[in-house]
């Protein structure tokens, strides 16, 4: 599939018919796809040419290929072409090694997939087969807990209604059970797996496409044996994903529709991301900048060569030009210091980064502080390639539910009537959750509970409210009076008191709900639903007394209060996100009552009016959303029989086409109107651990953060001020309008506000709903204007968004702004928004594992972004931006030489350095000190003691020091955010140094060695003494440069410069003494022993370190930056930890004028910081 | 940030546990004014007293240079006149200079059997090939071998190649005259060549061989010259040379004209630090008093930034 393009008559619309007997012939099989799945890109023969090809895309490879051709033309080389070719197809094999091990793995399981058994119908019999053979148009024969083959239509089920249920875990991850079901006409002719119909049956489905819930195709049978085929429209409720598995239904039959490449689940497969870091882009315009530079160099030698030549060649009478050509000479000296000058180019800077991400994702990887308990997830690196982008944030752009907040809810109270019910519990936000913890042994339950991830949490308490449902007290007794009628006045129920207003209500929640009830290995019941919410709702209901026992096709099962009950299911239309609500229509011993529950908003248009409950319930709404709770409206309506069969004709009679589900959506609309408000629920979405913490230092490190939910503007606004998005002392600027006129309008306003912040320098949030928001994305003045205001905003709140519009702010940021953003969301409704940013970040949530399949950085809760962006993020961003550099400077004064010997040896192409010391240089004794700073350096470390002392005193200073660290950490996210290392002028700065330090070591060097006698016996140097002694101090230069740039020395970087440096270059030069042929043969160690070899590398020494000690010292004189300072006051700290103790048990007056004093006022803020947000968490 | 009661770290016992929570113990220097003045004064008290060391070594030894192509032209023996200013003790070592030859020329440099040299027997003209583009005693322009047999002009030379080609073959006699007698001095070609290079060249067969490989003026020349201009030792006086007039018997038979080039002679004593080399010491003495002069402005910049903290 990677290679070969798929023939157009796959992209055509399907027609094909159910093939009864299961028998057909080659052309019918190569119609479709087969469902032979084929993921590995080789075999044996094709590897090699394919690999190395995709292996020679890669531009790097393509300049090292020429490099090595090149390089084995003798009358162009200098060098050995040994040298070159090592290093390539060292590369090389490692990348094809690679691909082809996972190619390995993917033969594997794919050869895994396709021998997989399944069963296939052949006319009523039942054969098994394989995957592989299976064909559209085939009858498939599905049992419980297997998966499904391929995609199917289902046609049949165990169950009488027709339904079955699938889990798609392996496709979107969640896992919770979906319904399917098949369409009641086809249940009628296969529901029965022995004895199903032979009669012809004809799908016609569209080109298969990746969205998972979609299915546009249409059945034709042949109902009441008439040969006349029926169309009946399908939908995605009669779709079986391949992949899926079937739960908790016995069998279904089902017939293929989309097969192997086509199925839903490969469609989705091959979405590869490659991200590359702004680093990374910058570094390959810089490279081939060198190239130019490396060109033009080599042009500008191979000219003087031939001037050189013209004027000398013939006279030089020992160069033996007899076939002298001067101008095909100087032609081939172009070449030559094309290789020779090839050393300015970074190659290995490619690889070296390589290995240097993959530690740093290591380390992400393995960080405890990262590591989340409840959910047992350490974080994970999808993409490598980023890392150093993660120091680099300016807007984070985070989802709400399951983010913040756990996606965990709580019911809080209710309000029946216009009785509020459930003041009586207690705060629970603090207390960690019982289930969440899988290492507490499950204590005594009353309520039944399975292992997995509950929804729900229960701490309902209300006293009044179980003594009504216990039948006590005298509250219930309250008179109510509702009474309800249908709208033709024929039928009518009255509600007489609280207590039966109780029973309808809690009846309302156990009835009108998606959930299914499922049961675990010990047969502990638990509710399974589309939203978290729901599953509440029904779960509060049960614990009260209304337990929800099951459901078929047509009823439903109660044990309500401890007797059982059953009412007929009439109808039931589904929530969804534009319609806000959900309800179903009952018959309850004769009564039909539709019952509803929706948004607030929705619900209260609806309402007939003269509602005796409204104004109160909308009071207690009001306090509700101020402190972020959810809300629902419960409401009832009664039907007549007459208005019911009027509504059900109505419904059976609608067309089959693809307008079906508008005219539903209308029918509904009308009946779901005329409702009587019976009360409302409110429940707790619970902030996950840290999350304020985590935003005030996001906020604090000057990363603007982005709120974006679904939630009305009231709740978003108050979620947003219990996790410190929106602080005390920020200005709100809200923009709601419902026209782009007033939109404008309010723009200009909120303008002026803004304008009056900037002027003050205050803090500000602006609150935008998402009908505004559309206007903004769509209106070009709009967007400006407010991008403008947003960008500086600490915080975003956008609610009501949709999951297109988070992607469309995430775009609106990223495209007008050019600053890196992060998007992290935990559901499939924020994949969107997280393909679209730079970074994407998933959470493990309850919603599936979507969020984190299309993200780079998988975590498991919203507080490990502290650690990822502020500490991993910021120190990557370090690593590699001074890695980057100083390649480029290693290459710089390795190559100068190269270049002014050139002026010396008649521009003649002749290298300076040994072939193999050339190779070595990048390969060997420059690259693990690099690599090794690349992956340990830190400016800061927080955590400063492995092991605290024993001595308590001291170990709580030690701890509070540590504290104050770790709270002054997020104001080095700067560094990073303003890419104030990896910038052009510092570039052509340390480029500029590389030069100047070239020169000083070729020159000096020069100068000593030049006619010189270099020992008391009085031999000469020579070239091979020269260049030695050039290329041991450029050793030395390249290890004191990385030593002096070095902050942070554990042992492996003592280890990797002295032994893996230093200790293999002198190993190496040993070598280099006996081997034959090459420039420096039989040289060392006579060098070695000359005054002059140690005495010029000692001169270099001095001057370059002397000079860079001058530059630093200036620096630090003229620019402080906060890192050295914190890092000065961590290493005073050191010295006087002791006397800190002293002076802190003593008296505070001490302070004054010493070092302590600003540290011990930053103590006291921080303290009082503490102090006051933690009263101000408790007041909520 | 956040709060240690909920997350309790574990201490990282293991080093591998550090490496992964990346808190190996570590060193974080931070340079301040105090180190960079100790730096400093450490570099200039360095440098400055071997500066003055190798000065001192430096002008002990004696070195004198006299060009003598200019003087010699146009005769193939020349007796060229010079004036030693003062007393040479032995060793003397005795030096000839080329200028303005590209011994690190590509072509010339790699015009060389590394094979032939070491002694191999049996090179035919095709084992050659590095000796490009001269192989054959026709290219090489000789006839005679050392030992005065005829030699082909289509066998190879030996040794061939340009660096052997363009061996430097002018020979020098040294004399100097006491009263009115006039005296040679030796100048041994023993010990002049690095002993690691002896090692590697031996003869093949003499009456073959245009050449003597062993010759150790030969092995000298063979180990290349870094630069275009450059000397090479060509022997060893073992006997002190007073000041004053010496007469240097010149066999002139090298052409450096052709080319621009100039021809030196050098005579030279050495010390532990090897020649005469100026530009070391000066360079020594200059890092160490310009180090020296960082160090005081450092100090008094540290002073009067402390008198500034006192009044404030």
């Amino acid at each position: 599939m990677f290679w070969s393009k798929r023939p157009d008559f796959f992209n055509q619309p399907r027609q094909f018919e159910g093939n009864f007997k299961g028998e057909r012939t080659q052309e019918e099989l190569e119609q479709y796809p087969s469902n032979f799945i084929k993921t590995s890109r080789y075999n044996i023969v094709t590897f090699l040419p394919k690999s190395l090809l995709l292996q020679f895309t890669r531009y790097a490879n393509i300049y090292f290929l020429c490099i090595a051709i090149i390089q084995c033309i003798p009358v162009l080389s200098t060098l050995n072409p040994f040298s070159a070719i090592a290093p390539l197809v060292f590369v090389l094999g490692l990348s094809m090694g690679r691909e082809g091990w996972e190619d390995y793995g993917r033969h594997v399981s794919d050869n895994e997939v396709n021998a997989t058994e399944c069963v296939i119908m052949k006319s009523r019999q039942m054969k098994v087969s394989t995957w592989a053979e299976l064909a559209v148009g085939d009858f498939v024969l599905v049992k419980q807990d297997e998966s499904f083959p391929a995609d199917l239509i289902v046609l049949g089920s165990a169950i009488q209604s027709g339904a079955c249920y699938i889990e798609t875990s392996s496709l979107d991850g969640e896992k919770n059970l979906k319904p399917k079901s098949a369409i009641l006409e086809s249940q009628q002719l296969y529901g029965d797996k022995n004895n199903y119909t032979d009669k012809k049956i004809r799908v016609e489905a569209q080109v298969p496409t990746q969205n998972l819930y979609e299915l546009d195709a249409s059945l034709f049978l042949s109902i009441e044996n008439d040969e006349k085929l029926r169309k009946f429209q399908l939908t995605a409720k009669q779709l079986l994903l391949r992949g899926a598995f079937l739960r908790n239904t016995e069998w279904v039959i089902g017939l293929v529709v989309y097969t192997g490449q086509d199925t839903k689940i490969m469609r989705n497969a091959d979405a590869s991301r490659i991200k590359s870091s702004e680093i990374e882009r910058i570094m390959n315009i810089l490279i081939l900048g060198i190239l130019v530079i490396q060109i033009s160099l080599s042009i500008i030698t191979a000219s003087f060569s031939s001037a050189w030549l013209h004027q000398n060649g013939s006279e030089s009478w020992y160069l033996g030009y007899n076939d002298f050509s001067p101008n095909l000479l100087s032609f081939y000296s172009f070449f030559s210091y094309i290789l020779l000058y090839n050393t300015m180019i970074p190659i290995s800077l490619i690889v070296s980064l390589e290995f240097v991400k993959v530690f740093q994702a290591y380390f992400i990887e393995q960080d405890e502080e990262m590591y989340v308990q409840s959910r047992d997830k350490y974080a994970k690196v999808q993409t490598t390639t980023i890392n150093e982008e993660l120091g680099q944030i300016e807007y984070i752009f985070s989802d709400k539910t399951g983010t913040l907040t756990c996606n965990q809810m709580e019911f809080k109270y209710c309000i029946i009537g216009n009785t509020l019910y459930g003041q009586e519990q207690q705060q629970t936000n603090n207390i960690p959750v019982q289930n969440l913890d899988p290492k507490r042994p499950q204590s005594a339950k009353v309520h039944p509970t399975s292992e997995v991830f509950q929804h729900s949490v229960f701490n309902f308490q209300d006293m009044e409210l179980s003594a009504i449902l216990k039948g006590e007290g005298s509250q219930g007794e309250q008179p109510v009076n509702l009474i309800i009628q249908s709208s033709d006045g024929k039928q009518q129920i009255q509600i007489q008191k609280q207590r039966n207003l109780i029973d309808e209500y809690f009846f309302l929640l156990s009835s009108a709900h998606e959930c299914i009830i499922q049961y675990d290995k010990n047969q502990n019941a638990s509710y399974q639903g589309p939203s978290p919410d729901e599953i509440t709702l029904v779960d509060a209901a049960a614990r009260m007394g209304f337990q929800f026992t099951g459901a078929s096709a047509s009823e439903q099962n109660f044990k309500i209060l401890g007797r059982e009950k059953k009412v007929k299911l009439l109808k039931s239309f589904e929530f969804d996100s534009t319609r806000k609500r959900m309800s179903v229509i009952i018959d309850d011993n004769g009564v039909i009552k539709l019952f509803i529950k929706g948004a607030d908003n929705i619900i209260k248009g609806r309402l007939s009016p003269n509602q005796i409950f409204l104004n109160q319930i909308v009071n207690y709404l009001d306090d509700f959303s101020k402190v972020g709770l959810r809300c629902l409206l419960m409401g009832i309506r009664i039907l007549s029989n007459e208005e019911y069969r009027e509504f059900d004709n109505a419904y059976n009679n609608l067309p089959d086409n693809d307008k079906r589900a508008e005219e539903v959506e209308k029918l509904t609309n009308n009946l779901e109107q005329n409702l009587t408000l019976i009360g409302a629920s409110a429940v707790e979405d619970k902030l996950q651990q840290l999350v304020p913490e985590t935003i005030a230092d996001l906020l604090r490190a000057n990363i603007k953060v982005w709120m974006l939910t679904g939630d009305k503007l009231e709740t978003a606004e108050n979620i947003a001020k219990s996790c410190r998005l929106i602080q005390g002392d920020f200005t709100v600027m809200r923009l709601s309008e419902s026209s782009v006129e007033e939109c404008k309008k309010k723009i200009g306003d909120i303008q002026e506000t803004y304008d009056h912040c900037i002027k003050e320098n205050r803090k500000k949030s602006f609150v935008v709903e998402g009908q505004s928001l559309q206007f903004v994305i769509d209106n070009e003045d709009l967007a400006q204007a407010f991008v403008s205001m947003a960008k500086d905003c600490e915080s975003v709140v956008c609610c009501r968004v949709t999951p297109k519009q988070k992607a469309d702010v995430v775009r609106l940021i990223k495209d007008r702004l050019n600053k890196i953003t992060l998007a992290i969301g935990d559901g499939a409704n924020d994949v969107n928004m997280i393909q679209a940013a730079h970074i994407g970040v998933g959470l493990y949530g309850n919603e599936g594992m979507r969020a984190v399949q299309s993200s780079d950085f998988a975590l498991g809760e919203f507080r490990c972004l502290w650690r990822l962006l502020l500490v991993h993020g910021h120190w990557n961003y370090i690593r590699i931006a001074e890695m980057v550099l100083y390649f480029f400077y290693k290459n710089m004064i390795f190559t100068v030489p190269q270049f002014f010997f050139s002026y010396f040896c008649a521009f003649s192409g002749q290298s300076f350095f040994d072939d193999w010391y050339i190779t070595f240089y990048n390969l060997i004794f420059t690259a693990l000190p690099l690599i090794m700073r690349g992956t340990f350096d830190q400016d800061i470390n927080y955590r400063q003691h492995v092991q605290y002392e024993e001595k308590e005193d001291v170990a709580s200073v030690q701890k509070k020091f540590e504290e104050y660290l770790k709270y002054k950490f997020p104001t080095l996210y700067y560094v990073g955010q303003s890419k104030s290392i990896f910038t052009i002028p510092n570039y052509m700065l340390w480029a500029f140094t590389g030069l100047v330090h070239g020169m000083i070591i070729y020159f000096f060097i020069l100068w000593i060695l030049d006619y010189e006698i270099v020992e008391d016996n009085g031999f000469p140097g020579g070239l091979a003494a020269f260049s030695l002694t050039v290329y041991s101090s450029i050793i030395l230069i390249a290890d004191l440069k990385i030593a002096i740039h070095t902050k942070y020395w554990t042992w492996f970087n003592f280890v990797c410069i002295t032994f893996l440096s230093i200790l293999l270059y002198i190993i190496y030069v040993i070598i280099s003494q006996f081997w034959p042929g090459t420039l420096m043969e039989y040289t060392p160690f006579t060098m070695v022993g000359t005054p002059h070899f140690w005495l010029s590398m000692i001169l270099i020494g001095g001057i370059i370190g002397g000079l860079e000690a001058i530059i630093a010292q200036l620096q630090r004189e003229f620019f402080t930056d906060p890192a050295s300072e914190m890092l000065f006051k961590v290493n005073t700290f050191g010295l006087n930890q002791n006397k800190f103790i002293e002076l802190k048990e003593k008296n505070q007056k001490q302070f004054k004028d010493s070092f302590w004093e600003p540290l011990y006022k930053q103590y006291q803020q921080q303290n009082e910081e503490v102090i006051k947000f933690s009263q101000s968490q408790h007041a909520e | 940030m956040e709060s240690s009661q909920q997350q309790d770290q574990k201490q990282p016992s293991s080093i591998g546990q550090a490496i992964k929570q990346q808190v190996l113990k570590a060193w974080q220097p931070v340079p301040t004014i105090n180190s960079t003045i100790i730096l400093f004064a450490i570099l200039s008290v360095y440098f400055l007293s071997m500066g003055i060391v190798l000065n001192v070594y430096s002008g002990e030894i004696n070195q004198q240079s006299f060009r003598y192509d200019a003087y010699c032209q146009g005769y193939p023996v020349c007796e060229f006149p010079i004036a030693l200013d003062t007393d040479y003790k032995a060793p003397i070592y005795f030096y000839y200079q080329l200028d303005n030859f590209y011994q690190n020329q590509r072509r010339y440099i790699t015009s060389k059997s590394v094979e032939q040299l070491s002694g191999q027997q049996g090179l035919g003209v095709g084992d050659l090939s590095t000796c490009y583009p001269v192989i054959t005693n026709g290219q090489m322009g000789k006839n005679l071998s050392i030992n005065a047999t005829p030699l082909s002009s289509n066998d190879p030379a030996i040794p061939c190649g340009l660096i052997a080609q363009s061996y430097f073959n002018d020979t020098f006699n040294i004399t100097y005259e006491v009263n009115d007698e006039v005296t040679n001095v030796t100048v041994s070609n023993e010990g002049i060549a690095w002993p690691t290079d002896l090692g590697l060249y031996a003869n093949t067969n003499i009456s073959q061989q245009w050449l003597n490989v062993t010759d150790e003026r030969f092995i000298v020349w063979m180990r290349v010259a870094a630069m275009p201009n450059f000397r090479k030792l060509w022997g060893i006086i073992n006997q002190d040379l007073q000041q004053g007039r010496y007469t240097i018997v010149i066999e002139n038979n090298y052409n450096s004209s052709a080319y621009g080039g100039k021809k030196f002679i050098v005579f030279s004593t050495t010390n532990q630090f090897g020649g005469k080399n100026e530009f070391l010491s000066v360079a020594y003495i200059c890092v160490g008093v310009a180090s020296s002069l960082v160090t005081i402005a450092f100090c008094l910049k540290k002073y009067f930034s402390r008198v500034d903290h006192k009044k404030l």
